[in-house]
């Protein structure tokens, strides 16, 4: 089945653009009509090979972009997983969406689509006519940036809350301990008068600001019979205040323990602030990230150059970029040339060479040189927003373990109120303990047992973690990976482009005259092949450029289709291909280049000829590459006992070279997209977690079919949405990393949960005055001590996380201190 | 210009998409047959010169 989808482009600008646009299309295996005039590309492809979002992603990669409208809806009865991906599944498949994206927790649904080929009213009635009920519908919502907003919000007011609580609390103590030792702080004497001037007060601010915080939810949550952590706090401390106050009142015969109430208030506070300012530290990758966004651009206005706001820069702007600057924006070079680093987005340490027509991305370094830059893409719709909104995304996910967690949490309210009460009555009522220890006791055990380090232990892992990961140039894009990886025991990789580099290289050069270096044949074949644009021809002319060599251009070039290319320069022939060229060039195949051609083909390479005036001179081995980190990461897997699995579509023979030098065993050869989508789906019914490697752009199915995809993303691939983990560095040491990083993750959460669990149930039976008779108890303000240490402590234990290192930074590490030991320091002067 | 060496049209050889080298020498031909026919038996069409479209020309 084919379909036919117009797209409109965004940033075109020329008769290059369209190309291009085509080009970057025809590789993903879509036809395409591409028109500058109407700013629109005409596909033509099978849905069941291509889907919208890798037709979007290629126009995107060619450095343009796509119109698209967003449409965010609520849907009534979108109630489970289940739904949620039936709801996906079936919206994915509409023509005319491009993405989808549906939450049963808040029951929202996005959906991103090409509004050429669907309309607002067609998306709502096809999720409609699929069952679902709509109750609301937004527009392109900011959701994202509300959802910082109030987090910083929340922070500030946090810290202003703790700053006045803290040191009133603290205050009330030492005035309360103080006179409690003998001493005799003011107003000491008036006893009544005293409470009430001081201890009521002051509590009672601190009690007010701290219902601000907690009374209206802890309210709600016992009307939905599903009291939690700020119910407990709530019930805790004002049962120690109403206490003191009827005290002070002579209702019951007991001393008031204002400051109890206070000192828990304040420490509860205290916690929440540093949880939220713990958090907000976590949030640095995003932030590191969003460092990298320009403030400002110097764009092309009127014949000259002014400074602007990055946000208003629109696209289609010509912007200017000099040396030592980021590139503000997305776009293609318009003019100039220079050399940018772009590790940030691939890893790749050695800057690229940029001229007119190449794509440029947002956040790179634009090291030598200068360039004018068409602007296609600004703020969130470039690369660099894009991978910041995915890291955001991951963070706010949740584990299945913490969703356990959160319903344990709500158990375990009832359980303490049960306590508690059982605490007051056996005191008061069958130990005939006066009113006021009683009270105490139930108080105290109300305070302890506040679960919050439960709750903190998980959330704080994970988003250490997966900042950790991040910073590593491992994306992972929902918390669920945390539960799917332990599941794991089959690891599929694709091979071209993830066990191999995916683009050809000389890997040999054998000169087949006497007193002739293979340098000299490879300059010749450079010379020969410097026109050309095939991807040999590339390959043999990097090599030659990589070592130095001097390529010339030749006097004159022909391309022989199918056969190679033929050049003369100084009134010699040079003829570079296969063997049938070399029949043209009427070069004679001795035994010695064929023996040095089926050496090379037994490698799994291609064998590239050079005749010089119809004399065979050398054979120049050209292939795919083994990624030189992809033996270590296979021998990793295999001595932990996953099965690793090659699957690729080349041809068995080539595939069974690079596996058995890979140490891999199983291969599955020749598989066509769909092949490779049963091969997974197969493994899978076997009953063991699958995961699968792929380079993202025609894997992109099997990547989503298998239990975990891990996305290769080589440059601007990295917001691809297709895996669940991206290792944005092009680094395939990037999938040690994460099991590496998932398993520390998973060790900090136990181990959380473990200390957070221990410390309330040892607690507990001490709160309540279980060790009474031997005169250790817990005062209610030492158990809100206690409790708010334990939530302090969980964050600060989730934080030896970020001691976590990748591989490579191990790697880096290490070479760094053997450089610097060999290499004399440049003087600073310079 | 360039001539297909089969059919004896007039070929640009900046344009030329069928192409193939013989003992050196680049040819250039209008279609896919007329190369085809050249590889077959390319002395014959250097020693007799163009014969017309391949197909049309009678043996």
């Amino acid at each position: 089945m084919v379909r036919e989808e117009v797209y409109r482009v965004i940033g075109m600008h020329c008769a290059t653009c369209t190309i291009t646009v085509q080009r970057s299309l025809a590789k993903l295996g879509v036809e395409a009509e591409v028109s500058l005039a109407s700013d629109e590309a005409r596909v033509r492809y099978d849905p069941s090979r291509v889907r919208p979002r890798d037709i979007v992603e290629a126009i995107r990669k060619a450095g343009y972009d796509v119109y698209r409208e967003e449409l965010i809806a609520i849907i009534r009865n979108l109630n489970s997983y289940d739904d949620e991906r039936v709801l996906i599944q079936a919206l994915e498949g509409v023509e005319g969406v491009i993405e989808v994206y549906a939450s049963h927790i808040d029951r929202s649904v996005k959906v991103v689509y090409n509004p050429l080929q669907i309309s607002q009213e067609g998306v709502i009635e096809a999720i409609r006519s699929l069952g679902y009920e709509i109750s609301e519908v937004k527009h392109e919502a900011e959701v994202e940036d509300i959802g910082q907003k109030i987090a910083s919000e929340e922070l500030r007011k946090l810290r202003i809350y703790t700053y006045i609580t803290l040191p009133l609390s603290l205050a009330l103590a030492i005035y309360y301990m103080s006179g409690s030792l003998g001493y005799s702080p003011p107003l000491w004497g008036l006893g009544l008068l005293r409470d009430l001037a001081i201890g009521m007060p002051l509590s009672t601010i601190v009690l007010a600001i701290g219902s601000l915080r907690f009374l209206r939810p802890a309210i709600r949550s016992f009307i939905n019979l599903s009291p939690g952590m700020d119910a407990l706090v709530i019930l805790g401390t004002y049962s120690a205040y109403i206490f003191s106050i009827a005290s002070s009142l002579g209702l019951v015969s007991s001393e008031p323990f204002y400051e109890a109430s206070a000192v828990v208030m304040s420490f509860i506070i205290l916690g929440r602030y540093l949880e939220a300012k713990l958090k907000a530290r976590t949030g640095e990758a995003v932030k590191k990230l969003a460092e990298l966004q320009a403030r400002s651009a110097r764009v092309v206005r009127d014949g000259s150059e002014v400074e602007v706001p990055i946000d208003r820069v629109r696209v289609g702007d010509i912007v200017v970029v000099k040396p030592g600057e980021r590139i503000p924006v997305d776009g293609v070079v318009k003019e100039g040339w220079a050399y940018v680093d772009e590790s940030m987005m691939t890893g790749e340490p050695t800057p690229v060479e940029k001229s007119p027509g190449d794509a440029v991305f947002a956040g790179t370094m634009l090291l030598r040189g200068s360039i004018k830059i068409y602007t296609t893409r600004v703020g969130k719709d470039t690369t660099l927003g894009q991978i910041i909104k995915l890291v955001r995304i991951a963070q706010n996910s949740k584990p299945r373990i913490q969703r356990i967690v959160d319903r344990v949490a709500g158990f375990f309210t009832w359980a303490v109120i049960a306590i508690a009460i059982t605490t007051f009555t056996y005191w008061y009522l069958i130990a005939g303990a006066p009113l006021g220890l009683a009270f105490m006791f139930a108080a105290a055990v109300l305070v302890i047992a506040c679960p919050c380090a439960l709750g903190l232990a998980t959330p704080s892992a994970i988003v250490t973690g997966f900042g950790k990961g991040a910073e590593a140039g491992v994306l992972v894009r929902s918390a669920e990976v945390v539960d799917k990886i332990p599941r794991i025991r089959t690891i599929v990789f694709d091979k071209t482009g993830t066990l191999t580099i995916g683009r050809p290289r000389v890997v040999k050069v054998v000169s087949l005259v006497e007193g002739v270096s293979g340098d000299e044949i490879l300059l010749l074949a450079a010379i020969a092949e410097k026109r050309s644009e095939h991807p040999i021809a590339s390959a043999i002319v990097d090599a030659a450029s990589e070592k130095g060599l001097g390529i010339r251009d030749p006097d004159s070039f022909e391309n022989i289709p199918g056969q190679g290319v033929i050049a003369w320069i100084g009134g010699k022939t040079i003829a570079v291909g296969n063997e049938k060229l070399m029949r043209g060039v009427d070069a004679d195949l001795n035994s010695n280049a064929r023996k040095a051609a089926q050496e090379i083909m037994d490698m799994g390479y291609t064998a590239v000829y050079v005749a010089v005036d119809g004399r065979v001179a050398g054979v120049i081995g050209v292939g795919d590459e083994i990624r030189p980190e992809a033996p270590e990461v296979i021998r990793y897997l295999r001595e932990r006992g996953y099965r690793v699995v090659m699957l690729t579509g080349d041809k068995e023979a080539t595939a069974r070279v690079v596996a058995s030098r890979l140490g891999i065993d199983e291969v599955v050869a020749e598989a066509s997209p769909e092949d490779k989508v049963d091969v997974i789906d197969r493994m899978r019914r076997e009953g063991l977690g699958v995961a699968m490697v792929g380079d993202g752009i025609n894997d992109a199915a099997s990547l989503s079919k298998a239990d975990l995809g891990i996305a290769m993303g080589g440059g601007t691939d990295i917001a691809r949405e297709a895996g669940d983990v991206i290792l944005v560095k092009n680094d395939l040491r990037g999938v040690i990393d994460l099991f590496r990083l998932v398993r520390a993750i998973r060790n900090k959460i136990y181990q959380n949960l473990f200390w957070a669990f221990i410390y309330n149930i040892v607690l507990i039976p001490i709160a309540a005055g279980a060790l009474y008779s031997t005169g250790i108890y817990l005062r209610p303000e030492l158990a809100g001590f206690a409790m708010a240490m334990s939530s302090i402590s969980v964050t600060l234990s989730a934080q030896t996380l970020r001691r976590w290192r990748s591989i490579a930074f191990k790697e880096a590490k290490a070479m760094e201190k053997t450089e610097i030991a060999q290499t004399p320091r440049l003087s600073a002067a310079s | 210009m360039a001539i297909d060496p089969v059919c004896g049209m007039d070929v640009d050889p900046s344009k030329a998409v069928h192409k193939t080298v013989y003992k050196g020498k680049v040819y250039y031909f209008c279609s896919p047959a007329c190369k085809a026919e050249f590889e077959k038996n390319p002395e014959y069409y250097l020693k007799h010169g163009p014969q017309g479209m391949p197909g049309h020309h009678r043996h």
